[in-house]
Order: structure tokens, then C-alpha cells, then sequence
């Protein structure tokens, strides 16, 4: 049961690595403190160059939001409502969308369904160890997206891996499908070789489907999020990402169980 | 067992790739000022960077900026 520690445990360690945000340094004035945080975060000198530019261009954020909240400390109200004007203008309200719709992707990527009924899945294809392939299918997920997002994502964008991604993806739940409505396996009834040969590659489709979709939509849609926002609607982007996963994944949750007892298709 | 919930995901991660080659703005390498100009807005007073950076000049807040800011950026 103490497994669950784990990640928090590890969230814990890193915190002593963490700086504060630079935007907040800057709108309590204290510039050295946010030029040494950005020079940290971007591992780039105090002096360089990209650390001063970085720092003019979230000064002038912060001044042209002090301008319409009018003053450096706007109460609660004045900052929501400048906020929410400035969220609703044209090129704004098209990057709140966009995350919208990402987190709308991840979703109805079908990770959901793969993820809480996996083992129903192993067990429908014949599959009768299922804790171990649970359990390695989540490794290959872990591990595959730590891989891809510390090591490769600004070598291949965002844009070319989530399309790459989410056809892998596609191709492996298509498979799953064809295996399913043709061998209809269930757990303990004798199969055909065939059947059991179709259930191994069944099983590879999952395993290629957690990989693909470490590098995507697993994690894209938050990368997004965190980069296309001014600093002064910071504040506000970083909730709507957390409303919109949230609600995908309740909408998405409660769907799925009546997705999959509904007569249509059946065999 | 259902298959039709595993076609159903995966035409939905069809769609994902359409829109992905549509309307995802590849924002890899793209800077923070960089990013109204990719996602088409305009800031008022954008030209205020630019100008505190590339000419050392002064301010568009008519002073409200603190002299140490506007020279550090000079130094830089």
C-alpha cells in the first residue's frame, strides 16, 4: 500500500531544486532575485543576453497589466477582471481553446479506457498473469515518457510527435477491434492457435499504444499549456489546463463504463 | 466483449492528428515575446521590449519604470 508514496516522495525530493517563478520576483520587485531564477531555469549565465530580454519581456507583461488593473497591487477583483478582458481578445482566446481541445484529445484518446480496463483487456484476450502486464504496461509509459520529454522533445516539437503519436495510437486500438469482433476471446474457454497467436499481438498492440502515447498525448498537451501564455495570465492559464483535464477525464470516465456495456456494436 | 469503444478511440485519435496538422502552431525553440506574434495577438505597447533591448531606450509608461531595469537591460 506504500506504493503510492512513491511518486509523492519523489515530487517531495524535487522541490528543494525548484526556484521562485521569476514573474512573481519581478512583480514584487526583485529583479536580481528573478535574474538569478532565470538564469538557473534557463542554464545560461546572469549576464547573457536571452536572460535580460526574457526579464524586459516580462516587465512590460507585468506593466502593460498593471496598466489596465491599475497599480502594482490590484485587488482580487480589478486583476480577474483585467485578467478575463485580456483572456477574450483576439490571439488569447484562441490558446485557451487550443488547450481546451488538446486536453479534449487526451481525453477520448482512448488511454482512459485502455488504462482502467487493461485488465479486463488482457483477460478477454487470454491473458491470464494480468498484474504483470499491468504492470509493464505502465512502465513502458512511465519510462517512455520521461525518455521523450527530458531528452527528445526539442529535437522533435509537438506538433510532428502528437500527429505521429496519435496515428500509432489509432492503429493499435484498429487492431484491437479487428482482434476483438473476430476472435471474441474470453478468459478460460479453450482457444485456436490462431486466437492465441492474434492475443500475443493483441497484447503487443497495447504495449506499442502505451509507448506511443507516452510521447503524445500523454504529456503534449500540458507542454503546450505551460509555454504559449503571457506571464500575467499565468495565473489563469494554469487552472483553466487543470479545469479542462479535469473535465475531460470526469466526462470521459463516466462515459466509458456505459461505452462499454451498450448493445451497439455486439457480438 | 465491446470492440466498437476501441474503433470509436481510435477514429477519435484520427481526428486528433487532423487537427493537430491544422490548428497546432508548432511552438518548439519559440520564444515567450514570440508567442503573440505566432498566435496572432497584439499587445499594447509590444514594441516595448524591443525598443529597452535593441536601442536602450526609455520606457512607454511615462517613467513609471525604475531607473535600475531600464539599465540593466542597457548593459545587456
Amino acid at each position: 500500500m506504500g506504493v503510492q508514496l512513491v511518486p509523492a516522495g519523489l515530487l517531495a525530493l524535487g522541490i528543494p531544486f525548484l526556484r521562485e517563478s521569476p514573474t512573481w520576483l519581478l512583480k514584487r520587485d526583485r529583479e536580481e532575485d528573478a535574474y538569478t531564477a532565470l538564469s538557473y531555469y534557463r542554464a545560461l549565465p546572469v549576464d547573457h543576453e536571452y536572460i535580460a530580454q526574457d526579464v524586459a519581456h516580462i516587465q512590460n507583461q507585468i506593466n502593460s497589466e498593471r496598466a489596465v488593473t491599475g497599480g502594482a497591487r490590484p485587488t482580487f477583483g480589478a486583476f480577474v477582471k483585467a485578467a478575463l478582458r485580456e483572456s477574450c481578445k483576439k490571439g488569447m482566446r484562441n490558446r485557451f481553446l487550443l488547450v481546451f481541445i488538446m486536453f479534449m484529445w487526451q481525453g477520448w484518446s482512448g488511454a482512459a479506457a485502455i488504462n482502467y480496463y487493461s485488465p479486463t483487456i488482457f483477460k478477454s484476450i487470454g491473458l491470464t498473469d494480468v498484474t504483470l502486464w499491468t504492470g509493464i504496461y505502465g512502465i513502458i509509459k512511465a519510462a517512455g515518457s520521461i525518455v521523450f520529454f527530458t531528452f527528445f522533445i526539442d529535437t522533435f516539437g509537438r506538433k510532428m510527435p502528437w500527429i505521429v503519436s496519435s496515428l500509432a495510437c489509432a492503429a493499435c486500438q484498429y487492431y484491437l477491434a479487428g482482434y476483438i469482433a473476430v476472435a471474441n476471446p474470453t478468459a478460460g474457454d479453450a482457444q485456436s492457435a490462431g486466437t492465441v497467436a492474434g492475443g500475443k499481438a493483441a497484447t503487443a498492440a497495447i504495449m506499442i499504444f502505451g509507448a506511443a502515447w507516452s510521447f503524445g498525448a500523454n504529456g503534449l498537451p500540458w507542454i503546450i499549456s505551460a509555454e504559449i501564455f503571457p506571464a500575467g495570465l499565468r495565473s489563469i492559464s494554469g487552472p483553466w489546463a487543470g479545469m479542462s483535464v479535469w473535465l475531460w477525464t470526469f466526462v470521459v470516465t463516466k462515459a466509458l463504463p456505459s461505452m462499454f456495456t451498450s448493445k451497439y456494436p455486439q457480438r | 466483449m465491446k470492440y466498437g469503444v476501441y474503433i470509436f478511440f481510435a477514429s477519435m485519435l484520427v481526428l486528433a492528428s487532423i487537427y493537430a496538422w491544422f490548428f497546432i502552431h508548432e511552438t518548439k525553440g519559440v520564444r515567450m515575446d514570440q508567442m503573440d506574434e505566432l498566435f496572432g495577438f497584439e499587445r499594447p505597447a509590444a514594441n516595448y521590449t524591443s525598443k529597452v533591448v535593441e536601442e536602450g531606450g526609455y520606457d512607454d509608461y511615462g517613467g513609471k519604470q525604475k531607473d535600475t531595469h531600464v539599465s540593466r537591460v542597457e548593459v545587456a
